[in-house]
């Protein structure tokens, strides 16, 4: 899962980015309003923080803006004041939820992980498909309740299929999800990740959980989604 | 000011005008007396064969006596002098032109060194013999008596129009000075109240002014208590922080402690503290009653928001307040009441949530009822005074209810905790509208 943050206090967007990073987030970072927009609208994100007074474009006209040109991901917002008002216009301009500043990292990570989850319809954060099953707060995959060891990009792309069921999902789509911007992409890198997770998750050969369409890209098998 | 200028220009232009009016009647009067005499002239002319007879004396002494002021001449066609009165025997010739029969002219001649004559002329035939004879008659008078009878209007005119309009002014001021007198004195007592010498108003003012006066008092009443508020947190502020900032303190310079746990816990002992007196700072900022706030908007605007975040929990939320129903107050004080307690229902609640507002006998009430496990009526009390918590767990819960016990109480309104048919909590907020 992809994120933008941004943040204008470089202390804390450093804080931000490292901690979201340690969660296995691929974490892109903007110090003003301006910038946080541009990359909103350039980049395919799953997330975004935004910090509501920002240099260059407020807070609430950047998530205003994101919207208007129909970015639909979810966004939380960071604000250091703590009255209604502030909240019910941050909500009301498009955001999803807030946290006041100063804010415990735990907290944090908590309310990104529910939108995240909340954004792809699971209500709650463990799911099932047939034998396989996902928890996005332990940020685990099991087979049959078994636990399956990842490495954190092959588990980034089998959390993203699984979190988009019945969806073809093209390498280069898995690629903006998984890495940030700075990174040097080889969209390879992916059938590696692909091969090895299904020896991982499918030894035997006889789940094939995840299928392969020539020239598209891949799907979490049907049978297993719909289980 | 503006007044008396106007007052002045108006009686000067009256001035103009019946000083102008009576001018022009009295030129008239003028022109009609001197045709009177030139007809009283032409009346005792006759005409024998080619001589025209007129009598030296005339019925009118003034034609007879000498330089008596009125003159009569009689011309023949040609302008040549036939006739004069014997009180013209020591004027200069006539300057009147000869005029056509049946035509008169009135003119005044000022070709004289320090006279002015009026000059009336008038055309006439004689009939003798068959024949015709043309004849202009022209009467002239010094207008001494005319320019006397002006002088002696205008100065009657200007003296009578000073002394209505002194008592116009007069009047002007003394109705002003007294209609204003209050105004001054309020521009007097609020600088009084500037100074520090006075905390509010008198309540001695007509009662058109009632409104305002009663307005500026809770104004500086209200400006007086943020003061006095803002004063009170910054030392409360100052306070509260010095325990954390020395154990910290102390910490650091004991190596056996444990400063990571310990600068976590102060943290979060600050953060509260920093978080409760700007919260209760900046509670109420605007007068009391002075704007009307519409509930049912801010009530939606915030269901729509919690349903944003509690998402998860599909809260049924109702809102029954009627479209007319309003706060009579800030804006922001009405949100974080509303924000926060139904914040608390969405939170605590197990998925349903009545906010209901009713105002009623100039009592507004604002009912917020869950249907969570309720409050405890031991616990009721305490949960409605300053800074308590009920429930440590959750981060900001006893901010909220002492920003919302603040802010109620600035309105001078009431909080109770009761149980709601929901089966859980049911807070009931009442405020008396405030009479303005």
């Amino acid at each position: 899962m992809r994120i933008l943050v941004i943040e204008d206090e470089p202390l804390l967007l450093e804080q931000l980015s490292v901690s979201l990073s340690k969660q296995g987030y691929a974490v892109d970072c903007a110090s003003d309003g301006e910038e946080g927009l541009y990359q909103g609208l350039e980049y395919p994100y799953d997330l975004a923080i935004v910090d509501l007074g920002l240099p260059k474009i407020d807070g609430i006209e950047v998530i205003k803006q994101l919207r208007l040109k129909e970015k639909n991901f979810p966004i939380l917002i960071l604000t250091a004041r703590d009255q209604w008002q502030e909240k019910v216009l941050g909500l009301d301009s498009g955001a999803d939820d807030y946290l006041t500043k100063p804010f415990e990292m735990d907290e944090l990570l908590a309310r990104v992980k529910a939108l995240l989850r909340r954004s792809v319809g699971m209500a709650s954060a463990k799911q099932n498909f047939g034998p396989l099953s996902l928890d996005l707060n332990a940020q685990s995959v099991a087979v049959n309740e078994l636990e399956v060891e990842l490495t954190a990009y092959e588990y980034k792309v089998i959390e993203y299929l699984l979190t988009h069921p019945h969806q073809v999902i093209s390498k280069t789509i898995l690629t903006e999800h998984i890495y940030d911007q700075d990174y040097d992409r080889d969209s390879n890198v992916i059938e590696v990740f692909v091969r090895r997770l299904r020896q991982k998750l499918d030894p035997e050969g006889t789940l094939s959980p995840i299928e392969t369409l020539r020239g598209r890209g891949y799907r979490i098998n049907p049978a297993l989604a719909n289980a | 000011m503006m007044a008396s200028v106007l007052l002045l220009v108006f009686f000067t232009i009256t001035a103009t005008i019946l000083d102008s009016a009576f001018t022009n009647a009295a030129k008239t009067a003028e022109e009609e007396k001197l045709q009177l005499h030139i007809l009283s002239l032409i009346s005792s002319a006759e005409q024998q064969g080619k001589q025209l007879i007129i009598p030296t004396y005339q019925h009118e002494p003034r034609f007879n006596e000498i330089s008596s002021g009125l003159y009569g001449y009689v011309l023949n066609r040609s302008g040549q002098e036939l006739w004069r009165s014997r009180s013209a025997l020591l004027i200069s010739p006539v300057t009147a032109r000869p005029q056509r029969p049946g035509r008169a002219s009135f003119n005044i001649d000022n070709t004289h060194i320090d006279i002015e004559l009026f000059v009336a002329t008038y055309g006439t035939i004689e009939e003798s013999q068959g024949k015709d004879y043309q004849y202009t008659f022209v009467v002239m008078q010094d207008n001494v008596a005319y320019k006397a009878s002006l002088s002696s209007y205008r100065s009657s005119l200007w003296f009578w129009l000073s002394i209505v309009a002194i008592l116009l002014l007069g009047t002007q001021h003394i109705l002003l000075s007294r209609g204003l007198k209050p105004l001054h004195d309020l521009a007097l007592e609020l600088k009084e109240i500037e100074d520090g010498n006075s905390d509010s108003l008198s309540g001695n003012y007509p009662k058109e002014l009632n409104r305002l006066t009663g307005n500026l008092n809770r104004l500086v009443d209200s400006e007086r208590k943020q003061r006095e508020r803002y004063h009170q947190r910054l030392g409360d502020l100052a306070h509260s922080l010095k325990t954390p900032l020395a154990v910290i303190s102390n910490a650091v310079n004991d190596p056996t402690e444990d400063l990571n746990a310990i600068v976590k816990t102060q943290y979060q002992r600050m953060n509260q503290i920093v978080r409760y007196q700007l919260q209760r700072a900046v509670v109420s900022q605007q007068v009391t009653g002075i704007t009307k706030v519409n509930i049912l908007d801010h009530a939606l605007q915030i269901k729509q928001a919690l349903d944003k975040v509690y998402k998860d929990k599909a809260v049924l939320c109702e809102i029954r307040v009627k479209q007319e129903c309003y706060f009579q107050g800030d804006q922001s004080d009405l949100l974080e009441m509303l924000g926060n307690l139904m914040d608390n229902a969405y939170k605590y609640g197990a998925g349903e949530v009545k906010v209901s507002a009713v105002d009623q006998n100039n009592q507004l009430t604002i009912t917020i009822e869950d249907n969570g496990i309720g409050i405890e009526e031991h616990q009721r009390e305490k949960i409605t005074q300053r800074g308590a918590r009920l429930d440590t767990q959750e981060l900001g819960q006893g901010i909220g209810m002492a920003v919302i016990v603040d802010i109620i109480k600035s309105y001078q309104g009431a909080i109770e905790i009761s149980d709601s048919d929901l089966l859980g909590a049911k807070f009931t907020l009442t405020f008396t509208r405030q009479h303005y």
